[in-house]
């Protein structure tokens, strides 16, 4: 349980750098040079990579001890990465560089499917770990 | 036990899936960077040459892909050319150019254009709007579509 909680509290550091502290720096420096602007300000970023790194703690911290929770905890996890990630491809679906006279407007087609897909098949290995959590619980080893 | 094994079996799936996924999202961003399109030299490179009645124009705009993976195929290059003496609503003049280039490919296009000389003597400003159309694609497989917009007035 103790080797749990360490591994926990690894995962909400390193997803919270990650998510929440790292994207802030993106921000500030596409900002900086008038690239574009986000959809979130600085707080948001920072709140949403707070819920998703208590949540990826949560998974990480129960991953073994309580499967269902863990599963519980990766669900909600990638049912926000999701959402964020639509609004990720809304904020760059239009770029607009006006210091240098170009717009762009991109499409994602394949690549998007690909990314959703790798996400579902997380939250399909969730439900898998919930729906055998009593068999997942790893005994101690004597 | 079995339901750990093939819990396992799918973990390392997802884990794979998700290598393959950011491997693939990372050489085609740096792909997309990788698209040198001279479109300032392009503006930069409009040549008038005054005829009795008409006026011909040539533009030419290189293209280097100095990717690694991605292609870019069915690239569409339309290059309008604006007078102010009619308007920014309708072109004195467009050409059209399709290609696909490839990783590691040049390619330089000509674009010719005829202008009556009536509307080149009255023009005090021309405004050149280059647009770009394409699909990155791998494999035949379109990953993501675009379209580019570069204006330049002179």
């Amino acid at each position: 349980m103790i080797l749990g909680v360490k591994s926990g509290i690894i995962k909400f550091i390193y997803i919270f750098i990650t998510w929440g502290y790292l994207p802030t720096l993106g921000n500030d420096v596409a900002r900086h040079y008038g690239i574009y602007l986000l959809l979130f300000d600085k707080e948001m970023i920072m709140a949403i990579g707070f819920v998703l790194a208590v949540l990826a703690g949560l998974e990480k911290t129960f991953e073994d001890t309580k499967p269902g929770i863990s599963g519980v905890s990766g669900i909600l996890r990638n049912v926000v990465v999701l959402w964020y990630f639509f609004k990720f491809l809304e904020m760059i679906t239009l770029i607009r560089l006006p210091a240098l006279n170009i717009n762009i407007s991109v499409s994602y087609n394949l690549i998007k499917d690909l990314v959703v897909a790798s996400i579902f098949l997380t939250i399909f290995k969730h439900v898998i770990q919930i729906a055998f959590s009593k068999q997942l619980v790893k005994k101690p080893e004597t | 036990m079995a339901a750990r094994t093939i819990f396992n079996i799918i973990k390392v799936i997802v884990i794979l899936f998700g290598i393959g996924v950011s491997v693939l999202s990372t050489i085609m961003t740096y792909d997309a960077a990788s698209l040198n399109i001279g479109l300032k030299d392009a503006a930069g490179s409009v040549v008038f040459t005054v005829g009795p009645t008409t006026v011909d124009v040539e533009a030419t705009i290189g293209l280097e892909h100095r990717g690694i993976l991605f292609s870019f195929s069915n690239m569409n290059v339309i290059v309008y050319i604006y007078s102010d003496a009619v308007g920014n609503n309708s072109p004195v003049a467009l050409d059209k150019e399709t290609f696909t280039i490839n990783p590691g490919e040049q390619k330089t296009l000509t674009f010719d254009f005829v202008i009556s000389r009536a509307i080149f003597n009255s023009t005090t400003e021309w405004t050149i709007v280059i647009e770009v159309e394409g699909i990155m694609s791998l494999m035949d497989m379109n990953f993501v579509s675009f379209t580019l917009n570069y204006t330049e007035t002179f």
